[in-house]
Order: structure tokens, then C-alpha cells, then sequence
């Protein structure tokens, strides 16, 4: 509160920039683009299913193994390493298994993978009972961690994802957005493109608004949703769009994918693969 | 024999007097060149009559008879270029102008001879930093070249002795200023002919001052023209500006100055070519100042000034490469300061010094959806009362406190910075509406105690009471000189400091409520040499060393209170700085050397991790500068050598689906450095000085031989890829300045 010193913050957006640097949406090797949920926000017992979005272009459809852990978050926004080793077993699941991306070939690898179900439990909400209202109210942080793992190369990718336990009522806890079609000009895309082109999704569902409890009581946001565009095969304008905000893209070859992942800032996700 | 001379005398007088009826008044005002300051006690001749008349207070002279035709006006003076000027005898006043041999001498660092106030001040003059090579005529960028202060790429604060930026405070005429530089630390929020000096205070600073860990950069504004209306009109690559000052009357004067920036302009029209991204609303800055004084007798003095400075910048990172963040991103900072002071010397013996400072901070930040708005509404107190006991013992004996009353609307992602790398948590941020205020105050005493001729101890005390965390606050200090001879004096001075948490850390909402102030003991030793002998050529040098040990500093941690509510932070933090700075200037003739060269080490240890480097532990940091000054131009160079700074090696990165980012893996902390920092810097300064007004013209290349020099990383999307962030390229600034 004493200082001013946010310009310092500020230069640190704007002085980035090595021009060669690989672009966000650019996909040539093994990416985990997303970690859909079928419930981002739970308030009872019960299983989730969890379906990994992968892009593996260049791999040829090889088999990777995985191990997926789920507990609460140990402290990842104070600097807590993001894994689940310091964590209760009692608040802890953990698995292991494979998946075949031959399944992908059509879309040229890229696209969701056999779900993995977790169960929330009655210790989990137990958990929950032990934080403050406030806390109860806004949600605790369980972390998924996926661990993707190349048997033969032991190349390997993380990624992790929120699925939040809350007291709130059921109407108010937070589902995923949907998502349409990709199109240009509102209409779907028979072929891949052969120019540049404008891109867009249709039938994006409205950003929710959602109350958290703040330490002036309960206070109304708005979601900040974005689509986040990805290619094997050409660039985009914009790595990411806003709802309804129409992006530019300028294809490098003759077919490939093209995906569109909607996130609606809090947890909720959904996607649309575009394979031509 | 006498009646000879009476004779001749007679004859003498009869051809005098028959001379000066035949003679008129010639009446004239001597002003220097280009600054049009009247001259008094100035010998004035008329050639070939031999005439003489001395100038008064006004610069004005009269010869009451001079014979008609053409003469010649004659005046030497020591420190001014001989003038004649010939002319014809009129009844029209003239005005001669005399002009200076120099009118500003680089002298680099002040080191005052004998027993100081404070051991540990250096203090640089308006002439040293409108100068300094590398500065750009910007009062506090000048203090970067004194030994101790680390070296910062695009800074907008002064790391001192190996501290951190925020432990280092800055004043205006004693009072706290929430910002010393504008938008990317090219220009402080002063304009420097405002500025008396700027006084440097690091390890084991005096009472007067506090909450500060690290030092003090005090900047003293100086008195408004009591004796004639000057003005000044200038522009360089980044701003341009006026200022005014003058008398209003025998007793009050008043100046005024304001300066806008266009730079941002030029940043607008640049970023139209880059990727990365989009200016919305140029960055640009403004400020405004002004001092009315008043002095009613010598005895007394009231002044008020006022301040106010604004920064706003609009982008769009819209590409989307920075692993962090990408959208519509605003800042607008605006504060303001209204300041009166008054002083009054009671008698010989007893003296005061009261002053207050009120304004208001606006701090406006918004990335996206997220967004940080602070107003804080301020007001500090300052009171010194002097007391001369006797010849060998004074007092000084003040008061230093601040209350601020704050309003903070915030939406922002929680962030860790640990080991110097930041990266978002999850996708969730924390909202909040904080409003609060709260108390620092301090009372303090001084005294000067001359024990013999050649030993001075000053014990002192500082009591503070931070209402934030409802603490109090014993800091004992003490310095003491001993004169060895009259040209070599050894000091040495040490204290306590006492620095509350900052920035949040102490709020329920996004620290702990539960911490304390954090904690430093300064050492410090300083021999001080004068080969001069009293002459102005010459070497004289301060050779000090310093230790700091740092306690309760705060520091992350992952646990949490029982309710699970995070404890986000405590004072588990410590650290120690261990240092030797050299500060050498030789003079001789036209040039002027000056060297600075600091040596330290400074560590920390925190839950984690022990004994690592901390971000300005700068090995070595050496600062060579040389002047060659002529009459009316010089030319200087600067050249800088750092030791490049340590920073932790990211060793991966897992990926955020929910928010769509990286979230970087860190290495050992502060395991590697940066490549070693190398700048030279050259300025060529040229005055043109008219009778009226001075045209000061100056060119200052910095980073002449377009060193890289990135004390920082860029990395892509995830973190796989990284170069080297470029620093300041090759950046002449030109500037004009006319004085009249």
C-alpha cells in the first residue's frame, strides 16, 4: 500500500518479445491444450469425469502413459510446488494408465483422449467444512494433475486444473460454457482454408455472472471468457479472442487442424476440433 | 621647492576643473552576461581618462564628468572575461555585461571537510547533476553514478547497498513522495532547476529519517530568485517545459514550472510497426511545481510548495507471447503535494523548523478484467528544534510522522515472486475493497558533541510507532569523526532501521495481518582524504565499508491458519550485505575525474532456501567518469561496469489449463547471472551566453557502443525458449535549454 511501483510491472509486459520465438498457437509437438471437466464446481459427493484435450502432431499416433493426481491445492498462488506429495492420502487420489493416440490420426492427432473419473469424497467435503464461511462460500481449490510421459523418449508434459468444492447452492455453481461451430462468415468450413481468412465460433454461450463473498459481502463478476485458437497449419492474428471477436488466419499448408477451446476464466471449458 | 608644487597643483586643478565643466554625467549598470545579475562592488574604469567608480548593490555606477568624444569602458574582474566596450559619451544609461570565464564547474560529489551531520550524506549540486553524463539533466538518474547504488536497467527506483527497491525511500524537502521517477525512470517528477540538491543517505544514516532499510534520496528544493524574474524554456527527446522565478516583493518570491512529455507519442507510432503490442493512449507524464517563500526578516522563513505529477499509459498486449498475461492493459498514477514550511531562528542559541505535507496518491491499473485502484490521502509532519548548548554540544531534537487514510478496489491474481520469478496461480483472483489508514510516527534527538578539537560523537535515538501493526520501535544510533589532521577524517556510524511491511502485506485479504516490522543493523566505516591541500586541483576520496544485517524480513510460505485460511507471508526472512564503496575525484586544470566503485555481497535465507544471492547482489559495480571543461563546452564520458545480477534459471513449466498460461518451474534460486553490465555513456554540453539570455544546447549519447546489456529474460509462451531482454540501445538525447 505504501509504494507505488507498478510501472516496473508494466515494462515487464512490455519489453517481451523475442520475435523467433515459437507462437502460443502453433502446434508441432506434444501439447496439452485443455483439461475439460464434466463438473468444474462440485458441492456434494460424487465422480467427475475428466477428458484431456492433446495435440501430438508429430507423433505418429504413439502410446503415452500418464498419471493423474487430485488433491487440495498446497499453496501454488505462495509458491507451493504444484503436486500432491505434502497432501493427506485421506484427501488424495492418485492413478496411472495409457493413452493410444493412433485413436487421433483422423485429426491429425490432436483431439480428446478416454476420460478419467474422480471421486469427490466425503472427506474431501469434510475438508471443506474446516475453512472459514468465506472460504466455504468462494470455493477450495482441488488441484488434477496430469502427467503425460513418452515411455520411450520420457519426454514428458504437465498440466493441471481447478475443480472447486463450495457450499454454495447448486443454481450457482459454475458449469461450462458451450460452443458451436467454427466458421468464417457464419458459415462452417467445408475445406481447409486456402488464404487468409476471418475466423469465428458460432453459438458461444453468454459469460455467466457469478457472486463471490468479498470483505464487503457478497459481490457480482462476470465471467472473462476467451477462445484460444490453435493450428498446425497457419498462423493466427490473435492467439486469443474475445466472445464474438473474429480472428485472422493465414494458412502455411494444404490441410490440418484448426481447434477453438472456449474457457469461461473460472473453470469451465469447451472446445471444437476442426479437422479438413 | 614648495612653491613649485604649489604651482603645479594650482595648474593641475585650474586643467581639472576647466576639464569637468567641459565634461557630462555618464551613468551605466553592470548585469552578468546572460543571467543579467547585477554586479556590485565592481571597479568600473573609463580609458584613456583614467576614471574610476565602483557599482552599488544595483550594479550601477556614475562618472559625474566625463569629457566628451569616445572613451572606453574598462572592468576586470577575477572569474569574469575582461571587458571593454567603447563608447561615446551620452546622457543615455549603459549597460555593460560582463561575462563569466565558466558558469557551471563540474565538481562532481560534495564530500563536506570536517565533522557532518550526518557521516553517511553525500549530497550532488544542481550543476554536478544537470551534467553528469548518462543523467539527462535528471537530478535522482545522477545519484546512479555514486558508489552504493546498484545498477537498474529502465528503473524507476534506486537500489542502494544491496537492498531491495522498496527499501529505499524518497523525500521532498524531508517529506515522503509515493514516486521519484515518472514512466520508465528516464525523468524524475521534479524539474532538476527546481532542485538545490539531492541528498544520498545509505548505511548507517542519521535519526532524522526512517522505515527505510536500505537509504534515503532526499531532494531539496531550492529558494525562488529573491533578486531578479529568470525563466527558462526547454526540450529534449522526451519532454519540454517552462519555468519562472522571481520576486514578488522585498520579501517573497515565487517559482513555477510545469513539463508534459511527448515521447509517448513517438512509442505510439513505433508500436504501429511491432507485434507484440498496440498503444491505445501514449504514455506520457506531466508535472507541475511551485514555491512561494517569504522571508520576513533574516531570522525567518515561510514557504509553501506544491507538486503534482501524473503518469497514464493504454496498450493492448495482444499477441499474446509474455507466458503471463495478454489484453487490454491501462495505468494512470497521479499524485499531489501541498507543503508549508516554516522556520525561525529564535536567538543565537535556539532554532525551528516546521513543516507539513498533505496531498493524495492515485494508483489506477487495469489488465483485462482485473484491475488495482488505490487512492491513498496523506499528510506528514516534520519538526526540528536546534538547541546550541555551547561550543561543543547541540541539540537537535525532532518529530517525523505520517498518516495515511487508503481505499484499494482490487481484482487481481494472486502471484508468486519467489526467487525473483513471478507467475500467476490460478485462475481465480482475489477481489477485495480495502479502506483503512494508519499512523507512522517517530519522535527523534540528535546531538553533536565536539569532546576536543579533533573528535566529534553524535549519539541519537529514534522512537517509531507503526499503527499498521500496532508495534513501537527503539532505534538507537550513533556516529562519531574523528580528524586525524584537517584533510583526513575517519567516520563512523551505526543503527538500527525499522521498515513496515509493505504493499499489502500486512492486509487480511492479502497478507498477514500478524507480521512485523522487518529489521536491518547498518555498520559503517569511512576514511575520508584530501590531497588538495587547499588548493581546487587535486584528488580527495571517501573510502568506506559497510555491513547490514537484515532480520524478521518477510517472506512467503505455503501453510495456513487453522481455519485454512493462508498465512501467505512471515518474518522468517534474513539476510546480510557486506561491502566496500570508493568514491575518488581528481581536478586538474580543465578535467575532472571521477571514480565510484562498489564491492558487496549481499545474501538471504528464507523457509526454503539458504544463503542464496539476492537480486542486486552486484559483485563489482564501478562507475568512471571524466570532464573536459572549457569555458563555454565540455565534454564528459561516463562508463559503467556491473557485475551482472543473479537471477533464478526456470527449469520447466506446467500448464494452467483453467487459466490458459504457464506457470514456470523455478531452479536454484538466483543460481545464475546475467552477462556482465558494460555502458559508456558520452555528453558534450555547449553554452551560448548573449547578453540577455543563455542558450544551453547539450547531447548525451548513452550506451555509445549499443552494449546489449538485458539484465533480464524474455521468454516464450511456456517457457521453453528464452534471450536475453535487450537494454536501453544506443539513445541520443538531445536537449535545448534558453535562460533568460
Amino acid at each position: 500500500m505504501k509504494k507505488i511501483s507498478l510501472f516496473s510491472f508494466i515494462l515487464l509486459f512490455i519489453s517481451c518479445g523475442g520475435d523467433d520465438f515459437k507462437q502460443r498457437s502453433e502446434l508441432d509437438g506434444l501439447r496439452i491444450l485443455a483439461i475439460a471437466s464434466d463438473i468444474p464446481e462440485t458441492n456434494q459427493v460424487g465422480a467427475i469425469s475428466i477428458t484431456p484435450l492433446l495435440s501430438d502432431v508429430n507423433g505418429e499416433g504413439r502410446t503415452l502413459n500418464y498419471e493423474y493426481s487430485f488433491c487440495p491445492d498446497p499453496g501454488i498462488n505462495f509458491g507451493a510446488e504444484i503436486n500432491c506429495s505434502q497432501s493427506l492420502l485421506s484427501l488424495k487420489e492418485e492413478g496411472s494408465g495409457s493413452f493410444d493416440l493412433s485413436t487421433l490420426a483422423a485429426s491429425f492427432y490432436t483431439g480428446t483422449v478416454s476420460s478419467i473419473t474422480i471421486n469427490i469424497t466425503s472427506q474431501m467435503l469434510g475438508y471443506l467444512s474446516n475453512l472459514n464461511a468465506q472460504l466455504q462460500f468462494n470455493g477450495a481449490d482441488f488441484l488434477f494433475i496430469l502427467t503425460l510421459r513418452d515411455p520411450n523418449t520420457n519426454e514428458t508434459k504437465t498440466a493441471y486444473r481447478v475443480i472447486k468444492l463450495t457450499s454454495k447452492e447448486t443454481s450457482q455453481l459454475n458449469t461450462n460454457p458451450t460452443l458451436g461451430n467454427i466458421v468464417s462468415d457464419n458459415n462452417a468450413l467445408s475445406s481447409f482454408p486456402t488464404g487468409e481468412i476471418k475466423l469465428d465460433v458460432s453459438n458461444l454461450s453468454v459469460p455467466e455472472s457469478y457472486v463471490l463473498q468479498t470483505n464487503v459481502g457478497l459481490r457480482s463478476f462476470t465471467e472473462d471468457a476467451y477462445v484460444s485458437w490453435y493450428s498446425n497449419a497457419g498462423e493466427f492474428l490473435f492467439n486469443r479472442t474475445d466472445p464474438n471477436e473474429e480472428n485472422t488466419f493465414k494458412p502455411s499448408k494444404e490441410s490440418g487442424v484448426i481447434v477453438a477451446v472456449y474457457r469461461d476464466g473460472r473453470g469451465g471449458v469447451s472446445f471444437e476440433v476442426l479437422s479438413l | 621647492m614648495r612653491f613649485d608644487i604649489i604651482l603645479k597643483f594650482s595648474l593641475c586643478m585650474l586643467f581639472c576643473l576647466s576639464y569637468a565643466q567641459a565634461g557630462i554625467s555618464v551613468r551605466g549598470q553592470v548585469l552578468e552576461k546572460g543571467t543579467k545579475i547585477p554586479l556590485s562592488n565592481i571597479n568600473v574604469f573609463i580609458l584613456p581618462y583614467k576614471l574610476k567608480a565602483v557599482t552599488n548593490s544595483l550594479g550601477e555606477f556614475i562618472f559625474p564628468d566625463v569629457p566628451e568624444g569616445e572613451f572606453e569602458f574598462v572592468i576586470n574582474k577575477v572569474g569574469y572575461l575582461r571587458l571593454t566596450d567603447k563608447n561615446k559619451t551620452s546622457e543615455n544609461k549603459v549597460t555593460l555585461y560582463l561575462e563569466k570565464e565558466v558558469y557551471d564547474v563540474f565538481e562532481t560529489v560534495v564530500t563536506a571537510r570536517g565533522a557532518k551531520k550526518d557521516v553517511t550524506k553525500k549530497t550532488l549540486k544542481q550543476k554536478d547533476f544537470m551534467k553528469a553524463p548518462g543523467a539527462i539533466e535528471d537530478p535522482v538518474k545522477a545519484v546512479q553514478n555514486l558508489a552504493g547504488v546498484a545498477n537498474q536497467n529502465f528503473s524507476s527506483q534506486i537500489v542502494v547497498q544491496g537492498s531491495e527497491p522498496d527499501d529505499t525511500i524518497y523525500t521532498l524537502d524531508g517529506h515522503e513522495i509515493p514516486l521519484v521517477f515518472h514512466f520508465a525512470g528516464l525523468n524524475s517528477v521534479l524539474n532538476p532547476k527546481t532542485i538545490e540538491d539531492v541528498e544520498f543517505l545509505a548505511a548507517g544514516y542519521g535519526p532524522e529519517y526512517g522505515r527505510a532499510l536500505g537509504g534515503v534520496i532526499n531532494l531539496r528544493t531550492n529558494d525562488p530568485s529573491s533578486t531578479r524574474w529568470r525563466g527558462e524554456g526547454f526540450i529534449d527527446i522526451t519532454k519540454l517545459g517552462v519555468m519562472s522565478e522571481g520576486p514578488i516583493n522585498e520579501k517573497s518570491s515565487l517559482a513555477a514550472s510545469a513539463r508534459v512529455s511527448y515521447f509517448g507519442k513517438i512509442i505510439e507510432k513505433a508500436a504501429e510497426e511491432m507485434d507484440d503490442f498496440a498503444v491505445t493512449a501514449a504514455p506520457e507524464f506531466q508535472d507541475y511545481y511551485f514555491k512561494y517563500q517569504h522571508k520576513p526578516s533574516d531570522s525567518e522563513e515561510f514557504s509553501f510548495i506544491g507538486l503534482s505529477s501524473k503518469d497514464s499509459l493504454a496498450l493492448i498486449l495482444r499477441e499474446g507471447d509474455n507466458p503471463n498475461f495478454e489484453g487490454d492493459l491501462s495505468t494512470e498514477t497521479t499524485f499531489y503535494r501541498l507543503l508549508p514550511r516554516y522556520k525561525k531562528k529564535v536567538n543565537d542559541r535556539l532554532s525551528y523548523d516546521l513543516s507539513v505535507a498533505f496531498g493524495q496518491d492515485n494508483l489506477e491499473f487495469n489488465i483485462a478484467d482485473q484491475f488495482f485502484d488505490l487512492t491513498i490521502d496523506t499528510s506528514s509532519q516534520r519538526a526540528e528544534l536546534k538547541y546550541i548548548y555551547n561550543d561543543k554540544l547541540q541539540g537537535f531534537y525532532g518529530l517525523d510522522s505520517q498518516f495515511r487514510k487508503f481505499n484499494l478496489d482490487i481484482k487481481l491474481p494472486n502471484t508468486s515472486s519467489d526467487g525473483g520469478v513471478t507467475n500467476t496461480g490460478g485462475a481465480q483472483s482475489t477481489f477485495a475493497n480495502l479502506e483503512g489508514q494508519y499512523w507512522e510516527s517517530a519522535i527523534y534527538l540528535r546531538h553533536l558533541y565536539k569532546y576536543s578539537s579533533k573528535w566529534t560523537l553524535s549519539p541519537n535515538l529514534r522512537v517509531e510507532n507503526f499503527s499498521d501493526i500496532n508495534k513501537s520501535y527503539l532505534s538507537p544510533r550513533v556516529s562519531t569523526t574523528y580528524e586525524v589532521r584537517s584533510d583526513f577524517l575517519i567516520s563512523f556510524a551505526l543503527g538500527r532501521y525499522y521498515q513496515v511491511p509493505q504493499n499489502g502485506q500486512t492486509s487480511e485479504e492479502f497478507g498477514n495481518p500478524d507480521i512485523e516490522a522487518e529489521r536491518s543493523d547498518h555498520y559503517f566505516i569511512n576514511f575520508y582524504k584530501d590531497f588538495r591541500e587547499g588548493a581546487s586541483n587535486g584528488l580527495y576520496f571517501d573510502l568506506g565499508f559497510f555491513y547490514k544485517k537484515l532480520e524478521d524480513l518477510v517472506v512467503s510460505t505455503t501453510e495456513t491458519r487453522d481455519d485454512g485460511t493462508p498465512l501467505r507471508n512471515v518474518n522468517e526472512g534474513t539476510g546480510h550485505i557486506t561491502g566496500a564503496q570508493l568514491q575518488g575525484n581528481y581536478k586538474k586544470s580543465e578535467f575532472t575525474f571521477l571514480l565510484s566503485y562498489t564491492y558487496m555481497r549481499s545474501r538471504r535465507s528464507d523457509l526454503v532456501n539458504s544463503d542464496y544471492p539476492s537480486r542486486f547482489d552486484q559483485t563489482h559495480n564501478l562507475n568512471f567518469i571524466s570532464v573536459y571543461e572549457k569555458t563555454r563546452w565540455s565534454l564528459s564520458t561516463r562508463l559503467r561496469y556491473v557485475t551482472g545480477s543473479p537471477y533464478t534459471p526456470i527449469v520447466g513449466s506446467i500448464y494452467n489449463s483453467d487459466a490458459d498460461i504457464f506457470v514456470p518451474t523455478r531452479g536454484e534460486f538466483f543460481s545464475r547471472r546475467y552477462e556482465d553490465f558494460f555502458q559508456l555513456d558520452i555528453r558534450y554540453d555547449r553554452k551560448f551566453v548573449y547578453n540577455t539570455w543563455i542558450l544551453s544546447v547539450y547531447l548525451d549519447i548513452q550506451n555509445i557502443t549499443n552494449s546489449n546489456n538485458g539484465q533480464a529474460l524474455s521468454y516464450n509462451y511456456d517457457y521453453s525458449d528464452s534471450t536475453p531482454a535487450a537494454g536501453l540501445p544506443i539513445l541520443p538525447v538531445f536537449g535545448l535549454r534558453g535562460e533568460f
